[in-house]
């Protein structure tokens, strides 16, 4: 039994090792998952991160906080109305919620508009030097957009699929239009992409197929913010220590299950190898004009 | 075995790469030699395509070749050029073409550009003569580099060229000849060497990064592909080199990429900025390149090592190839060795050996550059241009007839010896065997007065295999008889998969150290490395993964084996992200914390000899997956009861090398004996372990 599609990413499949390019077996060898944001000054020890905090009780919150630095996984606070003192001590791995910035944490900057102008840009700069500026934006389809933003000295962003805009489209495209948009020469002459770092978060996204997909579309961290809620079976007033206990199994789980799909296709280092090469996948009965906004070719096409 | 002998008719194999560089003061190398050391290995590739470059320092004028569909186009292509870099002028063609295939057309710029702006431009030409099929291609535009390549053999694309009549002796040749995978061989532009600048590459391989490093040189401005992963190879050392100014060395660690935790991964920082450079996949290349004043050879293999690659040297050449009889052909006293998983050599006429390929400097060097070759002993076979089915069946022949000895003189590089010999004999081989040599092996003993290359001894129930010399890769596979003794030392993934039964335990002993992987996946059998002559060092003795998903069987290593060389960890920063969570919970105290992290390593029996058992069970889980078991590791010393069997394979080791006072020496030494631990598994001990409360 195979699910009817019911979203783009199910229509793109991966493009698996084959007798020359053999497959690695993750279990006994090495397939590297860790990966370095915003210029190399944060390690993760994988490409998903947690978020949808906003319903959870405070200690609750806490909790995952603990758990996500433990397991060196981002976790996304948006939607939270303060920064709790839990993030404030592993604030590395935190991103500050909307609203509540605090200057030396990853802080994100919502834009709700379409393209943000010059003046409105400059009013987002970071405040000093080492402060880690994101902005969160809806899955637009805008190159220019996307340049904008680099220029503006952001030095991460976020494609949040679950912030409304009438311009939005699929979180499929956006990400990849974003990820092409910034395969420029930068300064240093090094790609501009190489030098911000892209992060995708829907509460569509179910699996780590989902997430291994959208890294091949350019993401480099892909936000959960429900899955793992359904997951580990999370209800409300549940036992702290079996709710970082399981969340810990959770991503231990997405882990392994995205070192088995690189492998599958011989890939044995995710960052490097895997984010926005499209080539490494094809897609199925998707239309010609979709396929050019993905850049994903069709199944059988060399 | 019974019924019909084993025959192997075929031989289809991976691509074959070879490269050769002079050193200062050394006659400079004829093409003679290229094709000499790249049809030793015809059976690697196929008639759909062959090539040979070079690089020539010194004063040189620029050669722009392309090929294209008829005079018509070159000219066309001509005219193209000449928009973006001024006058062109269309030197000719370099071998008729008799319509159906290209023809090779060289061009001469009247004035010199800049290396970028004159990348830029070739670029935009091929883009321009791409669409919507390819009508003509520029694929070598060097100033001290030039590219000759196209379908066919080696010798096929050296006659084409002309090569032994028009082509002069170079400082480097690298050649190729290749089996197309994923792209067609029906036309030259999908032929090796690929050239890009003052680079030329040969490669075998297959690189799953492709998608990835197609989109990083798009980025900095490359616009037109032939659509193979080779290609982007010879692109990447390009751009890195000339655009983003990296350092040679630089730009191969940004290539292959070492693992993390090895000693020169890249830092994050570097990481980020070159992220999509790096080659994922099976790679084995050989590259050529130069500044003007002196000529490089660069070679790189995959973290992995998915790809065959020794390399050598003598008094006046250094030499890269897919097998070591490659090299013998050319120079048959060369000294000769392995690259490492994940390392890269690079040397220059002018510098010498840069890079040995090798992390340790010191260990290469022990490599045998010698074997003694006694007087043939028994009826001599020479192998000289005998294939291998000639040759096995003149085995089984001699076999049949009740012929004790053979001694087969001048082999070099024939697979699969001995393979179907079904009755008790006893081969002595002088020179190199090809790869798969004892393959399935029951009875018969081989004695070889040099070194065997990849895969000797796959599935051998038993006889013998002795080498007086080094061994390469995948030595012993699945090993289930007899013994494999190595004098020298042996390369990547030995003695995985081995197996013993109640009545039958293979025993391997190498007389040198190994690489990585040593008994991966083993479920019995003894693996010995003795390291003799290494006493006075601190140079670990294996690789890395020793005994990884280690079942059963012994792994013993003389002295002490670095920790982290052990079985397949989690990475060491993601645990000690673990614990330093736990003390930032206030769960683990920070002296502990600290000698925890500076333990030199940081595996499962480290925490839990310094952690409670609750807190074990939480990052224990880094370690475990259904595979996980704990291994024993401990100094032992060979005992004559505990180890009775093995010290009596010593014994004999130590006779068929006339190493009897060393391996005696190392007898009453310590080793570290790898196995794993017979006991509850990790499931177990949690299970046992009291409920967690709240």
């Amino acid at each position: 039994m195979v699910e009817t599609p019911r979203f783009i990413i199910d229509h793109i499949v991966s493009d698996g090792a084959q007798v020359t390019r053999p497959s690695i077996d993750p279990y006994r060898e090495p397939v590297e998952t860790h990966l370095y944001l915003f210029n190399g000054t944060l390690r993760l020890s994988m490409p998903v991160a947690i978020g949808g905090l906003r319903d959870l009780g405070k200690e609750e919150v806490s909790e995952v906080i603990r758990a996500c630095y433990r397991m060196g996984v981002l976790v996304d606070l948006n939607g939270l109305t303060e920064v709790p003192e839990e993030a404030l001590r592993r604030q590395s791995h935190a991103i500050a919620p909307i609203g509540a910035a605090n200057s030396s944490m990853v802080n994100a900057l919502q834009l709700t508009i379409s393209g943000p102008d010059a003046t409105e840009l400059e009013t987002m700069r970071p405040v000093h030097e080492n402060q880690t500026l994101v902005a969160r934006v809806p899955p637009l389809e805008d190159t220019s957009f996307y340049r904008d933003l680099f220029e503006a000295g952001f030095r991460g962003i976020i494609i949040d699929e679950d912030l409304d805009h009438h311009d939005a489209v699929e979180l499929e495209v956006a990400t990849s239009v974003c990820d092409r948009a910034l395969k420029v020469p930068g300064p240093d002459g090094l790609p501009m992409r190489n030098l911000i770092s892209l992060l995708v978060s829907s509460e569509r996204l179910r699996s780590s197929s989902d997430a291994f997909k959208l890294i091949g579309l350019g993401a480099e961290v892909v936000v959960l913010p429900e899955a793992w809620k359904i997951a580990i079976d999370y209800r409300p007033q549940m036992e702290r220590p079996l709710l970082s206990e399981r969340l810990e199994y959770f991503l231990i789980g997405v882990q392994k299950e995205l070192k088995l799909l690189a492998g599958a296709a011989g890939v044995s280092s995710l960052w490097t190898s895997l984010v926005g090469s499209r080539e490494l996948f094809r897609s199925i009965e998707l239309d010609n004009s979709l396929r050019v906004r993905l850049g994903v070719k069709s199944a059988g096409e060399w | 075995m019974s019924g019909e002998p084993l025959e192997i008719s075929h031989v289809k194999s991976g691509c074959g790469v070879f490269g050769v560089l002079r050193k200062r003061g050394a006659p400079p190398i004829s093409p003679e030699v290229a094709l000499a050391g790249i049809e030793c290995v015809r059976y690697r590739g196929s008639r759909f395509g062959a090539g040979f470059g070079l690089v020539r320092t010194g004063p040189q004028s620029r050669r722009i070749k392309a090929f294209a569909a008829s005079d018509e186009v070159a000219e066309e292509l001509r005219r193209e050029l000449q928009q973006r870099i001024g006058k062109v002028e269309l030197i000719g063609s370099e071998y008729a073409s008799d319509g159906k295939i290209y023809a090779s057309y060289v061009f001469e710029p009247v004035d010199e550009q800049d290396h970028r702006s004159l990348r830029r431009s070739i670029g935009a030409v091929n883009r321009a003569f791409s669409r919507p099929t390819i009508r003509a291609r520029i694929y070598s535009w060097g100033r001290y580099v030039e590219v000759f390549k196209g379908i066919g053999y080696p010798s096929d694309v050296y006659e084409l060229y002309s090569l032994s009549d028009k082509v002069e002796a170079a400082d480097l040749w690298i050649s190729h000849t290749r089996q197309p995978t994923n792209s067609p061989g029906r036309l030259p532009i999908w032929s090796h060497p690929f050239a890009s600048g003052e680079w030329a590459i040969v490669h075998n391989g297959d690189v799953s990064s492709f998608g990835a490093n197609m989109e990083f040189l798009s980025s900095l401005g490359a616009d037109s592909f032939v659509g193979t992963d080779s290609e982007v190879i010879a692109l990447l050392l390009d751009y890195l080199t000339s655009e983003i100014g990296l350092k040679l060395e630089e730009a191969c660690r940004a290539l292959v990429n070492p693992f993390e935790g090895s000693e020169d991964t890249l830092t994050g920082q570097q990481l980020s900025a070159l992220r999509g450079a790096q080659l994922d996949g099976p790679f084995s290349v050989v590259a050529g390149f130069s500044d003007g004043n002196e000529a490089f050879m660069v070679v790189l293999v995959d973290r992995f090592k998915f790809r065959p690659i020794v390399v050598g040297e003598d008094e006046n050449y250094f030499y890269a190839a897919s097998e070591e009889a490659q090299i013998r052909r050319v120079s048959p006293n060369a000294r000769v060795w392995t690259i490492e998983p994940g390392g890269y050599m690079i040397a220059s006429t002018d510098r010498g050996l840069i890079r040995p390929g090798r992390r340790a400097r010191e260990l290469f060097m022990r490599f045998s550059s010698s074997v003694r070759h006694p007087t043939p002993t028994g009826v001599v076979i020479d192998a000289l241009g005998l294939n291998h089915s000639r040759i096995n069946s003149l085995l089984r022949d001699l076999a049949v007839r009740g012929c004790e000895e053979v001694s087969l003189i001048n082999v070099s590089g024939q697979r699969y010896i001995g393979v179907g010999v079904d009755r008790p004999l006893k081969v002595k081989i002088h020179g190199t065997p090809g790869n798969c040599l004892a393959n399935f092996n029951d009875c018969v003993d081989f004695e070889v007065f040099g070194s065997v290359q990849d895969d000797v001894g796959d599935v051998m129930h038993g006889g013998s295999v002795v080498v007086h010399g080094d061994a390469r890769d995948v030595l012993g596979q699945a090993l289930q008889g007899g013994y494999v003794f190595v004098k020298g030392n042996a390369g990547n993934r030995c003695g995985i998969q081995m197996r013993e039964y109640s009545h039958k335990r293979p025993y391997m002993v190498i007389g040198g150290t190994v690489d990585d992987y040593l008994g991966e996946y083993m479920a019995g059998g003894v693996i010995v490395v003795l390291g003799l002559g290494y006493e006075d060092s601190d140079l670990p003795l294996v690789g890395k993964y020793v005994g990884s998903g280690m079942v059963g069987g012994r792994i013993l290593v003389r002295g002490e084996v670095p920790r982290d060389r052990i079985g397949y960890l989690p990475p060491r920063e993601d645990v000690v992200q673990y614990l330093r969570g736990l003390k930032l919970d206030g769960e683990l105290d920070d002296r502990t914390f600290r000698e925890l992290i500076s333990a030199q390593h940081l595996d499962y029996e480290i925490l839990r000899e310094r952690l409670a058992p609750d807190l074990l069970k939480r990052v224990g889980k880094l370690f475990e997956h259904k595979y996980f078991r704990r291994l024993r590791i401990e100094p032992v010393r060979l005992d004559a009861e505990r180890f009775e069997d093995v010290c009596s394979v010593l014994r004999e080791f130590g006779k068929r090398f006339s190493l009897e006072r060393e391996v005696e020496r190392a007898l009453d030494g310590r080793f570290t004996l790898i196995e794993p631990l017979r006991g509850p598994t990790v499931d177990a001990v949690r299970r046992e372990l009291p409920k967690e409360e709240g």
